[in-house]
C-alpha cells in the first residue's frame, strides 16, 4: 500500500498546467446534466478568464452546484463540453484534479482528527511529501486564522471555523483554480467580511476563483465578473455594472391605489394594455408591474391609470439595490 | 485581517520538485483510520476487555471439558488420557469462537467504512483528490483488517495453552489462525463491495450479514441436500466433499485445526469424548488426513497406561500430510477471491460520485467518444 508515484505526480503538477497557460480557466459549452426528468443544467455556456474572481449566482435549484461538480471532475455531463485550463474533466481527471481546489456546500467531518491532522491528511491524499505537508498545514492555518485551533478536534469547531478550515483544505495542493460552492452560507456578517478578505488575498496571489451564492450583493463588489443562472440556463453574464444596465431595459413600478377591488381590476387591465408583465396586486391596494423600456413608459402608465379613473395616491419606480436586480433578472422558475 | 500571509510553501516548492524518494509511504486513508481509531482510549479498553473475555472463554472451556470428562470416567482424571482431549477441545473451541466473532464483527465494521464515509459526506472530498479509487478501497480494507487481525492474533497466546494439554500440534493453531485471518480479509472485502453499492450503512451491514449467512448456513444446507441426493443414488463418496462447502469458513477451520469428527468421538469407546463445535462439519472432510493419524496416536497412547505425563504428539507424519488435500487453503483462497471481487466492485463504484448507475454511464461514454472524434 505504498505510493511511490504520488511524489512524481506532484512534481508534474506544473507541467500539467502548461498546455492551458493561455486558455481560460474554465470554458463551458452547452453543458447539460439531467437527473431523471429534471434538467439541472440546460445548455449552459460559461467563460471564466484566468485570474478572475467569478461569481455564479442563482436561486435554489438553479444548477450552481451541478455546474461546479462538472467542472470539478465529480460529475460527468450528459452533453456539452467543459475545459479547465484546457483539460477535459472527464478524460483527464487527474490533470484537472491537480489544478482545482473544490469546496462543497457542506463540510466533510472526520471526528477525532485535529485541524492540523485534517489538513495533513488531505495533503497526503494529494501526494505531498511530509515536510512540505507540515509547512503547508502551518501556512494555511495561519491564512484562515485557525493557528490557535491547530490541535482542536475538527468536530469541535464552529460553523464559521469549519468553513475556513474547508477553504484551507481546498488549498493544500496549491491549485490554480478554486471552486467554492456557497462558502459564505451560514456565516455571520463579520465572518463574511473575513472570508471576502481571504478570497481577495488568494486572488492577489493569482488564483482563479469561481464562487457561488444566492445573493448577488454578497459577490457584487468581490467579483470581477458574475453570471446569473436560473433553471440551468444563463440569464446574464458580465460585470455587476453591465448586468445592472441590461436589467434596466425594463422598469419595475409600484403604485398605491384607492377604491377597492373594482379599482384594482381596472388598474390591472390598464397595465396589461400598456404592455406590462408580472402584474400583481396586494390586498392593501398596491399594484406591481414591470414595463419594457424606461421612465417614459412609467410616466405613460401613470397617465393611463389616472385617465381610466383609477385613484392613485402614490407611484414610484421600484428601482434597485442588487437584491431587486437579482429578483428582476431571475424569474422565480420553480421545478 | 490586515496582513494575510500567503500559503507560500506550496507555491514555491513544486517548482523545484522534490526528487521522488523511494520511501515506503503508508496509504493516507489507512493512516488516518488508524490514527482516528486506535489512539482513542476506547480502542485500548476494547482490546483489554476482549483479551479478558478470550481468556475467560479459554478457562471456561477447560473447566467444562474437565467436568464432562470426570463425569464420563466417574473417577479422578488421568492427565495422560484427558490431556489430549482437553487440548483439542480448547483449541477448537477457541478458534471457533474467534471465527464466529470475525463473522459477526467484520461485516458491521467493514461495511460501515465506505457508506459511513458517504454519510459523513467525506467521500467526494477524497474522490476529488489525487487518491486513486483503489487506494481509497485498499486503505479501508487495511483499516478494517488491521483491527480484526489484532483480535484474531490475540488468540494465539491463549490457544497455545492447549499445547501443554496435548493432542494439538502448533501447526493446528497456526493454520487455524491463518484461515480465520483469510476469512476476515475476505469478508471485509465483500463488505466493502456491498457498502460501495448500497446507499446507507444499515443497508450495507444487513446485506453483508446476509452474505455471511449464505456462506455459513447456505453452503451447509446445500451440502446437506447434495449428500441426501448422493445417498439416494448410493454411495456418499467421502473423498469428494460437495463443492459448496469450500465457501464455508467452518469447513476450512475444521480442516485447518484437524478437528475431530463427531462420529469418532462417539466411537471412542470410553463414553467420555468431548464434543467439538466443528465435529459435524469435519465429517465432510476427505478421509485421508492428519487428524486420523493423530487420533490413531492418541488412541494408542490412551490404551497404553505405561506412558504417563503429557502427551505431545508429533501427530502429522510426513507421508500422511502429503496426501492430504489442502482443504483449508482452498477455503482461504475462495474467501480471499470473494474479498477481491468486493474490492473490485468498490473500486469501480468509486470512480463516479453521481447517483444512478449503468445507464447513465453508458450514455456518457458515447458522448465522450463523440466529443473526442470532433
Ligand atoms: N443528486 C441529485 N438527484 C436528483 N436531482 C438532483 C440532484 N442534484 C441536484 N438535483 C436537481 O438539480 C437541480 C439543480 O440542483 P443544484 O444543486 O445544482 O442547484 P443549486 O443552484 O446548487 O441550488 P442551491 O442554491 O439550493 O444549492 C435541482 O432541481 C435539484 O433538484
Ligand atoms: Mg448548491
Amino acid at each position: 500500500m505504498s505510493d511511490s508515484r504520488a511524489g512524481t505526480e506532484v512534481a508534474e503538477r506544473h507541467d500539467a498546467g502548461e498546455p492551458g497557460a493561455a486558455a481560460p480557466a474554465v470554458r463551458v459549452r452547452g453543458l447539460v446534466k439531467r437527473y431523471g426528468r429534471v434538467r439541472a443544467v440546460d445548455g449552459l455556456d460559461l467563460d471564466v478568464p484566468a485570474g478572475a474572481v467569478f461569481g455564479l449566482i442563482g436561486p435554489n435549484g438553479a444548477g450552481k452546484t451541478t455546474t461546479m461538480l462538472a467542472i470539478s471532475t465529480l460529475l460527468d455531463p450528459d452533453a456539452g463540453a467543459v475545459e479547465v485550463f484546457g483539460h477535459d474533466p472527464v478524460r483527464q481527471r487527474r490533470a484537472v484534479r491537480r489544478l482545482i481546489g473544490w469546496m462543497p456546500d457542506f463540510f466533510g467531518l472526520y471526528e477525532g482528527l485535529s485541524c492540523a491532522e485534517y489538513l495533513d491528511f488531505f495533503g497526503a491524499a494529494y501526494g505531498l511529501p511530509g515536510p512540505l505537508r507540515r509547512r503547508q498545514t502551518a501556512d494555511l492555518l495561519e491564512l484562515v486564522e485557525l493557528t490557535g485551533k491547530r490541535d482542536t478536534d475538527v468536530a469541535g469547531l464552529s460553523r464559521g471555523m469549519q468553513q475556513r478550515l474547508g477553504l484551507a483544505r481546498t488549498l493544500v495542493h496549491d491549485p490554480r483554480l478554486l471552486v467554492l460552492d456557497e462558502p459564505a452560507s451560514g456565516l455571520d456578517p463579520r465572518a463574511r467580511v473575513d472570508l471576502r478578505e481571504i478570497v481577495r488575498e488568494l486572488a492577489r496571489q493569482g488564483k482563479t476563483i469561481l464562487i457561488s451564492s444566492h445573493i448577488l450583493a454578497e459577490l457584487g463588489e468581490l467579483c470581477d465578473r458574475v453570471a446569473i443562472i436560473e433553471a440551468g440556463r444563463m440569464l446574464a453574464q458580465g460585470t455587476a455594472a453591465e448586468i445592472r444596465q441590461a436589467a434596466s431595459a425594463t422598469v419595475a413600478v409600484r403604485a398605491r391605489l384607492l377604491g377597492g377591488e373594482e379599482s384594482q381590476r381596472r388598474a390591472v387591465a390598464v397595465a396589461a394594455e400598456a404592455g406590462a408583465s408580472a402584474v400583481r396586486t396586494e390586498p392593501d391596494g398596491t399594484l406591481h408591474a414591470e414595463l419594457p423600456g424606461g421612465q417614459d413608459e412609467a410616466a405613460d402608465l401613470l397617465a393611463a391609470l389616472v385617465g381610466a379613473g383609477v385613484r392613485v395616491v402614490a407611484f414610484d419606480e421600484a428601482h434597485g439595490g442588487l437584491e431587486e436586480l437579482f429578483l428582476s433578472v431571475t424569474k422565480g422558475v420553480v421545478r | 485581517m490586515t496582513d494575510v500571509p500567503a500559503p507560500g510553501g506550496a507555491r514555491t516548492a513544486p517548482a523545484a520538485p522534490p526528487r521522488p524518494r523511494r520511501r515506503v509511504r503508508v496509504n493516507p486513508v489507512l493512516r488516518r483510520e488508524l490514527l482516528e481509531r486506535w489512539r482513542s482510549r476506547r480502542a485500548v479498553m476494547t482490546l483489554t476487555i476482549y483479551l479478558a473475555v478470550l481468556g475467560g472463554i479459554g478457562y471456561l472451556l477447560y473447566r467444562v471439558g474437565v467436568a464432562v470428562l470426570t463425569a464420563g470416567f466417574g473417577q479422578e482424571l488421568d492427565g495422560a488420557i484427558a490431556g489430549p482431549l482437553l487440548g483439542r477441545f480448547l483449541l477448537e473451541g477457541l478458534l471457533f469462537f474467534v471465527l464466529l466473532l470475525v463473522l459477526f464483527v467484520s461485516p458491521a465494521y467493514a461495511a460501515a467504512q465506505l457508506s459511513g464515509e458517504r454519510e459523513r459526506r467525506t467521500l467526494p472530498l477524497l474522490q476529488v483528490t489525487l487518491l486513486r479509487p483503489s487506494q481509497i478501497v485498499l486503505g479501508k480494507l487495511g483499516a478494517a483488517t488491521a483491527w480484526l487481525g489484532l483480535l484474531v492474533v490475540a488468540v494465539v497466546p491463549i490457544g497455545a495453552g492447549a499445547f501443554f494439554l496435548g493432542g494439538v500440534a502448533p501447526g493446528d493453531l497456526l493454520r487455524g489462525v491463518a484461515l480465520v485471518l483469510a476469512v476476515a480479509v475476505g469478508v471485509a472485502g465483500m463488505a466493502l463491495g456491498v457498502s460501495a453499492v448500497t446507499r446507507r450503512t444499515t443497508g450495507a451491514v444487513v446485506c453483508t450479514y446476509a452474505l455471511v449467512l449464505a456462506l455459513v448456513g447456505g453452503s451447509g444446507f446445500l451440502a446437506g441436500v447434495e449428500y441426501l441426493l448422493r445417498a439416494r443414488d448410493g454411495g456418499l463418496d467421502r473423498e469428494r466433499p460437495p463443492v459448496v462447502l469450500y465457501a464455508n469458513p467452518l469447513f476450512g477451520l475444521a480442516d485447518a485445526t484437524r478437528a475431530s469428527r463427531a462420529s469418532d468421538m462417539f466411537g471412542f469407546g470410553f463414553g467420555g469424548g468431548l464434543p467439538s463445535p466443528l465435529g459435524v462439519i469435519a465429517e465432510a472432510l476427505p478421509a485421508a488426513g492428519g487428524s486420523d493419524a493423530l487420533r490413531m496416536d492418541a488412541r494408542v497412547e490412551l490404551m497404553d497406561p505405561t506412558i504417563g505425563g503429557f502427551v505431545v504428539p508429533e501427530p502429522v507424519g510426513g507421508d500422511v500430510e502429503r496426501e492430504r488435500k489442502p482443504v483449508w487453503l482452498i477455503v482461504a483462497g475462495v474467501h480471499l477471491a470473494l474479498g477481491l471481487i468486493g474490492v473490485g466492485v468498490a473500486t469501480r463504484r468509486l470512480r463516479h460520485v453521481e447517483p444512478g448507475g449503468r445507464r447513465g454511464r453508458r450514455r456518457r461514454r458515447r458522448g465522450a467518444g463523440r466529443a473526442g472524434g470532433s
